[in-house]
C-alpha cells in the first residue's frame, strides 16, 4: 500500500534507468533483509560458554557484555 | 678472498690448505667463517649460487610439498651469496627461558643446552645484525593488566644483508677463500665411515673437484642441510648421519594463523599496534607452546579501484555514524577505522611425522629434489586455539577490545587454516641422545667425527620468536667450539 505509490514515483522519476519490476525486486530484497538479516544477530544464541565468558557469533564477550552485540550487530 | 669456482676451480682442490670447510654463505655460514678466521683458522667457504640471484640456481630449491600446503619450499629461501638474508625482514627476538625447559607435553626432548649458553654471545650477535639497544625480553604493558599475557620484546635489524655487509671483509681476508658457483653434491666418508674424507663440489659448467679440510660445517638452511645429508647415500644407504633415521624429521615452522579480528573499545590504548605473548606460567598451566599475537588496528580501511575516493568517503562517513556502521556491519564484514586484525606467530611442536625427505625427480646437478611433508599435531592445534581464546577473553576482561574469532578457532570440527613464516627449522635437531636428534650439544653430527651443522636445522624446538638471532648466537657458539678444539 505504501510501497506501490513509492515505486510509481521512483519509476516515473527515472524511467530511463530503472524498471518497475527491478525496483520492486530491490525493495523486496531490502524487506527480506530487514526481516531476517537485521533480526538474526539480535537473536543469535550463545555458541559456547565458559565460567566468565560467552561466545556469540564468534565474538568473545565477558558475561553481562552481550549488549555489545546490540551495539555493533555481531555480524 | 672471493673467487668464481668456474674460473678458479683447480685452486679449491688443493688439499691441506684449510682447517675448516663451511658450505653456505647465509647468516650462519658467514658468521661462523668470520669468527673462525678471527681466531686464526684457515677457512674454505663454498656458495652454490652466484654473487646475485639467478633462476638457474634458485631452481635447485624447487621441491614437492605433500603434507599441509607449504608455499616456501622454493621461495622462502634464496640460493646465492648472502643466502636468505637477501630477503630477510629483520625481526629479531631471543628465546624465552621456557623455550629451553623440558616440556613433557611436547613429546620429544627439548634443548640440551641452557639459555645462558646460547645467549653468551648476545652482544656480538647484536653487532652482527646491527641491532640497537631495544629491550629483547618480554615486558608488561601498563594499561593491559594481565597475569597471562605480556608485551613481546623484539628489535628490528635494518635488515642486515650479509653479502653486502661482509663482502669487503671476505675479499680482503687472507684466511678465508670464498668460492661461489661451487655446489656441494656429495659427502664422502672414510673407510670406517666415521669421518668425512672429502666433499664433491661442482658447478653448472661441469667443473668438479673433491675438496678436503680438517673439519666441515653445513650451513645450507634447514631444508637443504637435510637434503644434502640424505642425498649423500653412496656409502650409507640412508644418508650421512642418519643412523637413527632422524635426518629430515621434526621439520618445524612458526604457524601463521589469522585467528580473528577485533573491535576497539578503548581508542586511547590502540594508538599503536600491540604484540602480546603468553607468560610462562600460563603456558605451563595450559600445556601449550609459545607464540605471538599481533593486534593491529586499521589506520584506515583499504579501498582500491576507480571509485576508491568515493568508497573511502562513504566508508568513513558511515563509520562516523554508529547507527550506519551498525547497519553496514550487519550486512557485510565491514571494517571501520579502529577495527583490526590479529595475526600470529605460533610455536610448532617437534613432530616426527613432519619431515624433509627426497622425491624421485633430479635437479640439474643430479641430486634428488626435496619432498616436504609438513604436518601438525593435536598439540599445535590446541596451542593455536588456546592462545586465541585466552587473548580474546583478556581483551574483553580489561575492556580494550572485543575479538571475533575465526570459525575454525571456535569450532574444533573445522580445519585450522595455517600458513608459515618461512622460518624453516628442526631437520637436524640437537639432542643429548642420538635417538632423538642428529647433532650433539656441540652441533657435531652423531657418528661423524668432523661434521658440524650451523643454522636453524639444529633447533630442537622453535620457540615463540623469529629464529635469525638464535641462528647467529649458535653460529658464534659453534665457531668458539671449533676454534678451541
Amino acid at each position: 500500500m505504501v510501497i506501490d505509490p513509492m515505486i510509481s514515483f521512483l519509476v516515473s522519476s527515472h524511467p530511463q534507468h530503472i524498471t518497475r519490476r527491478e525496483l520492486g525486486c530491490a525493495l523486496g530484497a531490502f524487506a527480506c533483509w530487514l526481516a531476517f538479516g537485521q533480526l538474526l544477530p539480535a537473536v543469535a544464541e550463545e555458541e559456547s560458554t565458559s565460567e566468565d565468558y560467552v561466545i556469540v557469533s564468534g565474538w568473545v564477550l565477558a558475561k553481562g557484555d552481550t549488549r555489545f552485540c546490540q551495539d555493533v550487530g555481531c555480524a | 678472498m672471493i673467487f668464481d669456482f668456474n674460473e678458479a676451480f683447480p685452486r679449491v682442490g688443493a688439499s691441506g690448505r684449510y682447517d675448516i670447510c663451511i658450505c653456505g654463505t647465509g647468516p650462519a655460514g658467514i658468521t661462523t667463517a668470520l669468527r673462525l678466521a678471527a681466531r686464526g683458522k684457515r677457512i674454505l667457504l663454498l656458495e652454490g649460487g652466484d654473487l646475485s640471484y639467478t633462476d638457474r640456481s634458485q631452481d635447485l630449491y624447487e621441491g614437492q610439498s605433500i603434507g599441509r600446503r607449504y608455499w616456501h619450499v622454493q621461495n622462502g629461501r634464496l640460493r646465492f651469496f648472502g643466502g636468505t638474508s637477501n630477503h630477510w625482514t629483520g625481526r629479531c627476538g631471543v628465546f624465552d627461558p621456557i623455550d629451553f625447559e623440558a616440556r613433557d607435553y611436547f613429546g620429544l626432548p627439548g634443548w640440551p643446552i641452557s639459555r645462558e649458553e646460547v645467549l653468551a654471545g648476545l652482544s656480538d650477535a647484536k653487532d652482527i645484525l646491527d641491532l640497537g639497544e631495544k629491550e629483547l625480553d618480554p615486558h608488561a604493558i601498563p594499561a593491559f593488566e594481565s597475569k597471562i599475557f605480556v608485551q613481546s620484546g623484539f628489535a628490528l635489524s635494518p635488515p642486515t644483508r650479509f653479502a653486502e655487509k661482509y663482502e669487503a671483509e671476505l675479499k680482503s681476508s687472507d684466511l678465508i677463500d670464498l668460492f661461489y658457483n661451487a655446489s656441494l653434491t656429495d659427502i664422502r666418508l672414510n673407510e670406517r665411515r666415521s669421518s668425512i674424507d672429502s666433499l664433491s663440489v661442482r658447478s653448472f659448467g661441469g667443473n668438479a673437484v673433491k675438496i678436503s679440510a680438517s673439519k666441515y660445517v653445513l650451513a645450507l638452511g634447514a631444508i637443504e642441510n637435510a637434503r644434502l645429508l640424505l642425498n649423500s647415500n653412496n656409502q650409507e644407504p640412508s644418508g650421512v648421519g642418519n643412523g637413527n633415521g632422524m635426518v629430515g624429521r621434526c621439520f618445524m615452522e612458526h604457524l601463521n594463523v589469522s585467528v580473528g579480528r577485533f573491535l576497539v573499545t578503548n581508542p586511547d590504548f590502540w594508538r599503536t599496534d600491540w604484540e602480546i605473548v603468553p607468560t610462562a606460567a600460563m603456558m605451563r598451566q595450559q600445556n601449550i607452546g609459545n607464540g605471538i599475537l599481533h593486534f593491529e588496528p586499521n589506520g584506515s580501511p583499504q579501498s582500491s579501484g576507480r571509485l576508491r575516493v568515493m568508497k573511502q568517503f562513504l566508508r568513513e562517513t558511515s563509520c562516523a555514524l554508529p547507527s550506519l556502521a551498525k547497519v553496514a556491519r550487519a550486512i557485510v564484514d565491514y571494517d571501520c577505522p579502529g577495527d583490526g586484525l590479529i595475526s600470529t606467530l605460533i610455536e610448532q611442536t617437534p613432530n616426527l611425522a613432519s619431515r624433509v625427505s627426497l622425491g624421485s625427480d633430479l635437479d640439474e646437478l643430479g641430486l634428488r629434489r626435496v619432498r616436504l611433508d609438513w604436518e601438525f599435531s593435536d598439540q599445535d592445534l590446541r596451542t593455536i586455539r588456546t592462545l586465541a581464546m585466552k587473548a580474546s577473553q583478556e581483551m574483553a576482561r580489561v575492556d580494550l577490545a572485543r575479538v571475533q574469532l575465526a570459525p575454525f578457532i571456535v569450532d574444533p570440527k573445522l580445519k585450522v587454516e595455517v600458513g608459515g613464516h618461512a622460518h624453516q627449522m628442526g631437520t637436524t635437531r640437537m639432542a643429548s641422545d642420538p635417538k632423538f636428534g642428529v647433532v650433539n650439544e656441540d652441533c657435531k653430527v652423531y657418528g661423524i667425527d668432523n661434521l658440524y651443522i650451523a643454522g636453524s636445522s639444529v633447533f630442537p624446538t622453535g620457540g615463540g620468536t623469529n629464529p635469525t638471532l638464535t641462528v647467529i648466537l649458535l653460529a658464534l657458539r659453534l665457531a668458539n667450539h671449533l676454534s678451541a678444539a
